[in-house]
């Protein structure tokens, strides 16, 4: 099984779709960290990427099992870094081909679609939420040891990206859900 | 000391060089240089057989890996390095190539195809890297020459990284030294142009930005959105006219399947040594003592006539090729073909490989005639092969999607940049060529061929994967 199997899986976790090139790089990446599976992420100013993930992305679309269409365009920097949203969707072969993998990879398919659904029930965050929880898990996974609430939020704190207070808690509670970080109570007053 | 020990000279030098002039060697890099480990790089043609579409593709990984260098000094320059992440920086690029084995990428697959990995603890690496790794680690006159402190560091930086990300997108990443020094010589001793960027100002506009969460990220200046889309161009450009050239596609299926034949069919033990990566020093010291030329003198001599894999090396010694007598676009065929074809490659799959191929022989000879090689099952030299080959806008998204424009917030070059919006991504396809020995004498009687074989092989290869499947 490789990335190419486990995305096409996780479109069938996510619904058959996945609407943004941020979101498709943070599911993937909480997917991967859920699952123990090595996509090859590596550090990025706006959280973990993987040029595995977005090549075996691309493959998908040329063999004709994605369509991809751009959602909205235009400047909207002052809040945030994706200009334009690329959205990604299975075509009617995608999904021929999804349903022969679920088949074909039935134990992989259950652990794929089980943490989809973590996922999802941890609530749909913005793109912005998603790279501000990814990078601060990924940051701190790398010092190793669990993460703690407090340093989740310092650390959000510091990034220096146009984010509300709001968005940060989301991130925070949306990683408690997944079972990625440990509440602790130091957490200062601001929060 | 794995090639011979020889004496060593001990000073700075400036060598010359055609793409940056001179490249000066401190003393510890100019060992390193003279090591067998180094001096075997002379062996490893930088193309491969590209020189069989461009005559002077005749550059070696020995001149690449002092350019990669040089070029990895600048850029430390450029965004302002310590002195010991620079002197770092500089060795790991000088080195960066030492694992790669005969015709390099194509050695790169055969490993991955015949390597042991039950004797191995890394499971997933890559075995090139790992031979790298080993070489840098354990050869007799690099340890000389390297602490182990710094040996662990070059080997670290190679792989996963060491120190600031930003160290490591000197070495690895979408504006990488590798890539600056390779686009511009590659270019060079083919004779073209695609592969031409301004280096000193793209050098210019590299910035090195504290991350707010910590650590140095690689960051390109707005000014420089021209310099990086003429990058990104150059290489769009070299890939698709002399990377991904038809021709050197088909010599290097014709390798790979010339060395799979020798080490299954022909049962050639010291080629099979070559490939058989097991971890161990003995296989490093066999390994090393291959390149390019000898590989071909040696496997393609006459004692290896009647040989299936001789057949195959003999023709590319001689410049007589397989011809390309099907292409189509995978996402025409069905789903069930694209899914299979997409990974016909993969050694679990041999078997149905090799029945697809003796269905398409059967219809080539049918249809046109296959060139005989003696009494020699002529399905062996009938080759299938998928690739992707991705637009400009697709290719950037995917290796230059990383690099971010230094704004206010930064954002992605893609989005930064006017030209790659305006492009049309819809021009990426993933490929299925089959390669044949067939013979035809000019372009008419190609069409012809092409023409009067496409409907068959369509069916052929549509309905095989479809028999028995869900």
């Amino acid at each position: 099984m490789d990335t190419h199997d486990i995305l096409l899986l996780a479109y069938g976790a996510f619904g058959g779709e996945i609407r943004g090139k941020t979101n498709l790089q943070k599911k993937l990446y909480f997917l991967s960290t859920m699952l123990g599976i090595d996509l090859g992420y590596g550090p990025h100013y706006y959280g973990p990427y993987s040029s595995e993930v977005a090549a075996a992305n691309t493959n998908l679309k040329v063999l004709g099992y994605l369509t991809e269409s751009i959602a909205s365009a235009g400047s909207y920097s002052a809040e945030g870094f994706e200009i334009a949203r690329h959205d990604f969707r299975l075509t009617e072969d995608g999904r021929a081909v999804v349903e022969s993998k679920k088949k074909r990879f039935p134990a992989e398919w259950k652990k794929i679609k089980g943490a989809g659904e973590t996922l999802d029930a941890a609530g749909e965050l913005n793109y912005m939420e998603l790279s501000i929880a990814a990078k601060a898990y990924f940051l701190l996974d790398q010092r190793g040891g669990p993460a703690k609430t407090a340093d989740l939020v310092r650390m959000a704190r510091q990034f220096g990206w146009s984010v509300t207070q709001a968005d940060i808690e989301r991130a925070v509670g949306f990683l408690q859900y997944l079972g990625l970080a440990e509440a602790t109570g130091d957490v200062d007053p601001g929060m | 000391m794995f090639l011979g020990g020889r004496p060593t000279v001990s000073e700075s030098r400036a060598i010359r060089d055609p793409i940056h002039g001179f490249i000066r060697l401190n003393e510890q890099e100019s060992e390193l240089v003279d090591t067998g480990a180094f001096q075997r790089l002379r062996n490893l043609r930088q193309l491969a057989l590209a020189h069989l579409v461009y005559p002077g593709a005749m550059h070696t990984r020995f001149e690449h890996s002092l350019g990669v260098c040089h070029v990895a000094g600048l850029l430390a320059d450029s965004l302002k390095f310590t002195e010991d992440e620079k002197r770092l920086v500089r060795l790991a690029a000088l080195m960066h190539d030492l694992g790669h084995g005969p015709f390099s990428h194509v050695s790169e697959e055969a490993l991955e195809l015949y390597a042991d990995r039950s004797k191995l603890t890394a499971k997933g690496e890559k075995i090139h890297e790992l031979i790298t790794a080993i070489l840098i680690r354990q050869d007799e006159e690099l340890s000389r020459l390297l602490s182990l402190s710094d040996r662990d560091k070059i080997i670290a930086l190679l792989g996963r990284g060491y120190g600031e990300p930003i160290v490591r997108s000197v070495l690895s990443g979408p504006l990488d030294a590798d890539k600056q020094d390779y686009l511009l010589r590659d270019s060079y001793f083919c004779g073209v142009k695609y592969g031409v960027f301004d280096l000193p100002q793209l050098h210019q506009v590299l910035q090195s930005v504290a991350d707010p969460a910590g650590g140095k990220q690689l960051m390109v200046d707005p000014n420089g959105i021209h310099t990086l889309e003429q990058f990104v161009l150059a290489k769009y450009y070299l890939t698709t006219q002399v990377i991904r050239h038809r021709v050197r596609l088909i010599t290097d299926q014709m390798l790979l399947r010339a060395i799979c034949l020798a080490i299954e069919v022909d049962q050639i033990e010291d080629l099979a040594a070559i490939y058989r990566f097991d971890g161990s020093l003995d296989f490093i010291m066999r390994y090393l003592q291959w390149g390019d030329s000898k590989f071909l003198q040696n496997f393609a001599a006459d004692s290896f006539r009647g040989k299936c894999s001789h057949a195959l090396l003999e023709g590319l010694h001689h410049r007589k090729l397989l011809k390309l007598v099907y292409q189509t676009r995978l996402n025409e065929l069905h789903v069930n073909a694209r899914e299979a074809l997409k990974e016909i490659s993969k050694p679990e799959n041999r078997p149905k490989r090799q029945e697809l191929e003796k269905k398409l022989a059967q219809c080539i000879e049918e249809g046109w005639g296959l060139t005989k090689y003696g009494t020699l099952d002529p399905s062996w030299f009938v080759i299938v092969h998928s690739y992707t080959f991705k637009s400009v806008k697709e290719q950037s998204r995917n290796d230059e999607s990383s690099i971010l424009i230094n704004r206010p917030t930064p954002v992605f070059f893609e989005d930064a940049s006017t030209l790659f919006q305006s492009i049309d991504e819809k021009l990426s396809e993933t490929l299925v060529e089959v390669y044949a020995p067939v013979h035809y004498s000019t372009p008419t009687e190609r069409r012809n061929l092409r023409n009067r074989l496409r409907t068959q092989i369509t069916s052929i290869l549509d309905t095989f994967f479809c028999e028995g499947d869900s």
